[in-house]
């Protein structure tokens, strides 16, 4: 069963076409994986689908929820439901507040009356930092501790959807092996549907159940990803595979 | 071969802090070394020390290029290598460039400082944009960076370093903030670019897939440390230091699903608050007492207490 439907979405900028009539689902549980280079629409598409963007045409529905014409109370839900994980940890986190703050945030504004201590520190757990980072500032945590501050304030309001904008491609690479399996993770124990945006395809090769490559606001191609990237059939995928360092030759 | 460049014991400190502690390497003529670390790890401290490009740091050691050493040599002197037989390229090409002048004045300008006339200077400008693969060259010449993409921007930067004909070039992770295509193709252009002129290449960056495909040999640094230094076929088919190997299976790579890999635990050392010994000690699964209290000396191919020494 599907959890987010994305039909036919568009959006142009001062007459610009950025996102061309782009279908997109994610089943439940389910990791789908969002490919492109800049400019290719990945993140109007996540803006779009968070409410931070107005489509021009198309249609959103999550859980049979029409987005673009929810109402308040349905709209609520989606906020609370559907979380999103940005690329950045240094500019995603308020480094005037503490990290019991930070993760905090969103309990304090959708579940008010639940438990917000624990529900924190169990979701720090799940990201595998203890409870003596509650009182800590962002200011003195490495880059990949931010990620899953990050992480954490998404999964501390259970959600169903976690929408993560290219989170590995910040951190370093011993790091990224840890965020790839926190989000793996997640969604196994969790039953998290993930969309994970990425421009590194082999995370997306690990990581991804289906594969949508966009290309200048075009899902060029869509499909299961082990598929996909065993036989490519559009030119555009086929040349970000080539790209992908290959370690096989040397190894 | 003899050696281009030769950096010995190089110390850097900034404040109290050693960010490079006891850095050897040598690069010979025409070959394409890569310097791979983590952030923190010192790698991009020690290529800017070669040219002396951060005056807050303190230096000690030895560089020498073709016998000269750099460290000591008067500002005055050192000015002649930078630009002309050192080339650089940085991250972000943006910020190599001057926004209120168009580009063609400035990857020309090596060459007007020395002495060109203007209009040869211009045509090998040109040309130097013609052989990064832009097209039309000539009109680019005009354009301002802004007007530029990233990926122009940066064959335009690399333009700029290569115009003097160098003898070194210090690329600094050049290719980190490009699109994976072309990302590719700026590489197979320094690649090629080095190559045609038997340029030495000293190519610093994070990622283990870049170094893989280009380079003929590897070093590898840790917390302000070189770690381990091999051929590139050794490094990657017979990695002797644990933190290399943890590395390599951290990396994600094609046709390989979760499950295959394995993430380094705990934070990667800093050089304000590098642990005592062998500074991977505290990550690494076969770490044993001693790793913990003696910083284990590069012997061979590795710095760890672990690796066999080959009877000589």
């Amino acid at each position: 069963m599907s959890l987010l439907s994305i039909v036919n979405l568009s959006k142009a900028f001062k007459g610009v076409t950025v996102l061309d009539g782009v279908s997109l689902t994610i089943g439940t549980g389910e990791i789908a994986g969002l490919v492109g280079e800049s400019g290719s629409g990945k993140s109007t598409l996540i803006r779009c689908l968070m409410g931070l963007e107005k489509p021009d045409g198309g249609a959103i529905t999550y859980d049979g929820i029409d987005l673009l014409r929810a109402g308040r109370a349905e709209r609520r839900r989606f906020q609370r439901e559907a979380q999103i994980v940005f690329q950045d940890p240094y500019s995603s986190l308020n480094p005037r507040r503490t990290v019991e703050q930070i993760v905090g945030e969103g309990l304090q504004i959708h579940e008010p009356r639940a438990p917000r201590r624990d529900r924190v520190v169990e979701a720090l757990d799940q990201v595998g930092l203890g409870a003596d980072m509650l009182g800590r500032h962002p200011g003195s945590l490495s880059g990949g501790q931010r990620q899953r501050v990050a992480i954490a304030r998404a999964l501390a309001m259970r959600p169903r959807l976690l929408v993560c904008d290219e989170p590995v491609s910040a951190l370093d690479v011993s790091v990224q092996a840890q965020v790839v399996h926190l989000l793996k993770d997640a969604q196994q124990r969790l039953g998290t549907s993930l969309l994970f945006v990425a421009h590194d395809l082999a995370v997306v090769g690990a990581l991804c159940d289906t594969v949508t490559v966009l290309d200048q606001g075009v899902a060029v191609e869509q499909g299961v990803t082990a598929a996909v990237f065993a036989e490519p059939a559009h030119a555009y995928t086929r040349e970000l595979l080539a790209a992908v360092p290959d370690f096989e030759g040397i190894s | 071969m003899s050696a281009l460049l030769e950096i010995r014991d190089l110390t850097v400190d900034a404040g109290d802090v050693r960010l490079v502690d006891g850095m050897n390497l040598t690069l010979r003529r025409g070959e394409f070394l890569a310097l791979v670390g983590e952030s923190g790890s010192g790698k991009s401290v020690t290529a800017r020390a070669i040219t002396r490009l951060d005056r807050r740091t303190r230096l000690a050691g030895s560089i020498r290029m073709d016998g000269a050493e750099l460290l000591t040599m008067p500002e005055s002197e050192l000015r002649a290598y930078r630009g002309a037989r050192i080339g650089m390229v940085f991250q972000d090409p943006l910020s190599s460039f001057n926004p209120v002048q168009p580009i063609g004045r400035q990857i020309a300008e090596p060459l007007l400082i020395r002495g060109v006339g203007r209009a040869a200077a211009r045509k090998k400008a040109e040309e130097m944009l013609g052989e990064m693969g832009i097209t039309r060259p000539g009109e680019r010449l005009t354009a301002y960076p802004h007007e530029l993409s990233g990926g122009m921007r940066q064959r335009a930067a690399i333009a700029m370093a290569l115009i003097a004909e160098p003898e070194l070039l210090i690329a600094d992770e050049p290719t980190t903030a490009l699109d994976v295509r072309m990302q590719a193709k700026v590489l197979k252009l320094i690649r090629e670019a080095a190559t045609a002129r038997h340029l030495a290449v000293l190519f610093i960056t994070h990622d283990l897939g870049i170094v893989a495909g280009n380079a003929d040999r590897v070093c590898v640094m840790y917390s302000g440390r070189p770690v381990e230094e091999n051929d590139v076929r050794t490094l990657f088919r017979a990695p002797v230091h644990p933190y290399t190997r943890d590395l390599l299976a951290a990396v994600p790579r094609l046709g390989r699903g979760v499950g295959s890999l394995t993430a380094i635990p705990g934070v990667a050392a800093t050089p304000a608050n590098r642990p005592a010994g062998c500074a991977y000690h505290p990550r690494c699964a076969v770490a044993v007492q001693r790793c913990a209290t003696q910083v284990p000396a590069f012997e061979a191919r590795a710095a760890c207490h672990l690796v066999e020494v080959p009877a000589r």
